[in-house]
């Protein structure tokens, strides 16, 4: 398993396509930063992050897809991939040697998109008084679950499909039927927090994105501030569902992979 | 006899309710060159699949150095190479950085062996080009050269001339001959070039509609597919001992109709049909038997392509 990590980190390292997608990413974020026409007057870490978030999180929604899917079905394609399974290497080496390629790649992300520009800003401006750090690593670490579940529903969908294309494709629709899911969930049923808890993406945005806001003195200067501190129950409660989707995504691939012939 | 060190029993692969391999046995012994023999669609790269663990047998079961259980197996095939169907190549990738990954993905020390196999099959010189710009030839070699990279004891070919050019495939025979004479390594090789296999192959495995219609060693195959005289007398049984004790004939094989099949060259068939009579015997056929490897092929399998030739054009005539 250890030596079909290495080969993937050799060929993500080695494809011109792993930095089209990161240069994309980055593009992406400066564009956000750009429409958000940020004040520099009450720009600090904490306040840019909590404002670039919401877009942030999809776009990485997106980003994991297309990694996840270069990782996990990219060799079924040229079928590459057979040859671990010829070179003596056994199925679940194969499978779990992908799989922990592209959630070590998701966690990447998550921390290169979700962690380092507020930390580039606040090394510029300071963190300031928009939200506690404390408040702001409970929103990073327990929005990771979800993206990891995420993240294991497109490598079960590429061991379905194999084919990155299709994948991305599959993907894409999958992750937008379920944000009109939990959009309708949410509007029927206004108390249940279930959706919160099934639907991955509504997930990261709920634990990334405070909704309340209001305004704060602080050096002289109004502030905006974050009214509705992340609860460590609703935090765990993410990242449990998060794991537990995990381990049922991950369940259903495995059996896939191992099951099916290999064309 | 070398020991045999894969073989499998009543291996079967079926597909809804169509039958791809049917109970195929076949042994493999150690140095041997053993050359699968079949039409398109005859089941060879299905075993092939299912000896490498890609595709999974229906029944039947599978023994490559003593491991029969999936784990042993996985581990067997860590001491053979394969090139099956697409030979590995990361098509955005160099020659070099290809082999680098399948060196990573196998957990070769060696990083020195890639430049060796590189030179072996004559890619050194491709530098920074990408296999999308290679050749099928070339892209043929790289399978191969990835294939090589662990001096393995077993290697399984699926047609790995396929592509190449006439000098191509010569250099490919030889270097397939040395891999066998020099490092022992023992040879499972498909392809559709007959002539070809008849310079490489040790041994034949003829394979029809999912099905081995012949098991058969290189030698055997020479001496069916040489020219021989047939003979049938009145007396069958008595025929072995003229020909040996009046006439000196040793080269020479019964069959189980009692017909015999003289592969010594001689001329003077009216010297035997003399001494046949003298002891005897009436010859009821004598006849000069010529058949080479394509004949011998399209005798065992070739029906079968001249049957799909004639569905397919009923069914155009359908169709019109």
């Amino acid at each position: 398993m250890y030596n079909v990590i290495k080969a993937q980190c050799y060929q993500l390292l080695h494809s011109l396509s792993t930095y089209v997608v990161a240069v994309l990413g980055i593009l992406f974020m400066i564009l956000m930063c750009a429409i958000d026409d940020f004040d520099s007057n009450s720009m600090c870490g904490g306040y840019f992050a909590m404002m670039t978030n919401e877009a942030v999180s999809s776009a990485l929604s997106m980003i994991v897809m297309v990694y996840t899917a270069f990782i996990c079905a990219g060799d079924m394609k040229d079928k590459t991939i057979n040859y671990e399974v010829l070179t003596g290497t056994g199925r679940s080496a194969v499978y779990f040697g992908r799989i922990i390629t592209a959630v070590v790649v998701s966690i990447i992300c998550h921390i290169l998109f979700l962690v380092v520009p507020p930390m580039i800003v606040t090394a510029i401006y300071g963190w300031g008084g928009t939200i506690p750090v404390s408040d702001f690593v409970l929103r990073i670490v327990s929005a990771l679950f979800p993206l990891l579940r995420l993240t294991m529903l497109y490598a079960f969908l590429s061991f379905i499909f194999k084919s990155s294309a299709l994948v991305c494709a599959a993907g894409y629709v999958l992750t937008f039927l379920e944000v009109i899911l939990s959009v309708m969930l949410q509007e029927f049923f206004p108390d249940t927090v279930v959706p919160m808890y099934v639907f991955s993406l509504n997930a990261i945005t709920k634990l990334l994105v405070p909704a309340n806001y209001g305004f704060g003195f602080e050096d002289g200067k109004d502030i905006t501030v974050v009214k509705d501190l992340l609860q460590t129950s609703t935090a765990v409660h993410g990242m449990a569902a998060g794991l537990l989707g995990c381990v049922v995504f991950g369940i259903l691939g495995c059996t896939v992979f191992k099951k099916k012939d290999m064309g | 006899m070398s020991e045999t060190i894969m073989s499998v029993s009543g291996l079967t692969k079926q597909y809804m309710k169509n039958t791809v391999v049917k109970g195929v046995d076949f042994r493999i012994r150690k140095g041997m060159i053993c050359g699968l023999v079949g039409p398109n669609g005859a089941g060879k790269t299905t075993i092939m699949k299912m000896l490498g663990g890609l595709v999974i047998p229906t029944e039947g079961s599978i023994d490559i150095f003593g491991e029969t259980e999936e784990k042993g197996l996985a581990h067997s095939r860590s001491r053979m190479s394969f090139m099956i169907e697409t030979p590995y190549a990361k098509q955005n990738m160099t020659a070099k950085e290809n082999l680098e990954k399948l060196r990573l993905q196998k957990g070769l020390p060696d990083k020195g062996r890639i430049d060796e196999v590189l030179d072996i099959v004559g890619l050194s010189d491709t530098g920074k080009k990408t296999v999308k710009n290679f050749s099928l030839g070339m892209k043929q070699r790289l399978g191969i050269a990835g294939a090589m990279l662990t001096k393995p004891e077993i290697m399984v070919l699926d047609e790995p001339v396929n592509g190449l050019d006439p000098e191509g495939i010569v250099e490919i025979r030889e270097l397939l001959l040395k891999l066998n004479r020099e490092q022992h390594v023992t040879i499972l090789i498909s392809s559709h070039l007959l002539s070809e296999l008849s310079l490489l192959c040790t041994d034949y495995l003829f394979i029809r509609h999912g099905e081995i219609v012949q098991d058969i060693s290189a030698e055997e195959l020479s001496r069916q597919c040489h020219e021989f005289y047939c003979i049938s007398t009145d007396k069958n049984a008595l025929l072995p001992a003229v020909l040996e004790n009046k006439l000196g004939i040793k080269d020479f094989t019964v069959q189980k109709d009692g017909t015999v099949h003289i592969y010594e060259k001689t001329n003077d068939i009216r010297l035997i049909s003399k001494t046949l009579f003298e002891n005897g015997l009436i010859p009821t056929e004598i006849h000069m038997h010529d058949a080479n490897l394509e004949e011998y092929y399209m005798k065992l399998v070739g029906d079968d392509d001249a049957e799909q030739n004639k569905r397919s054009d009923n069914k155009t005539d359908d169709k019109k």
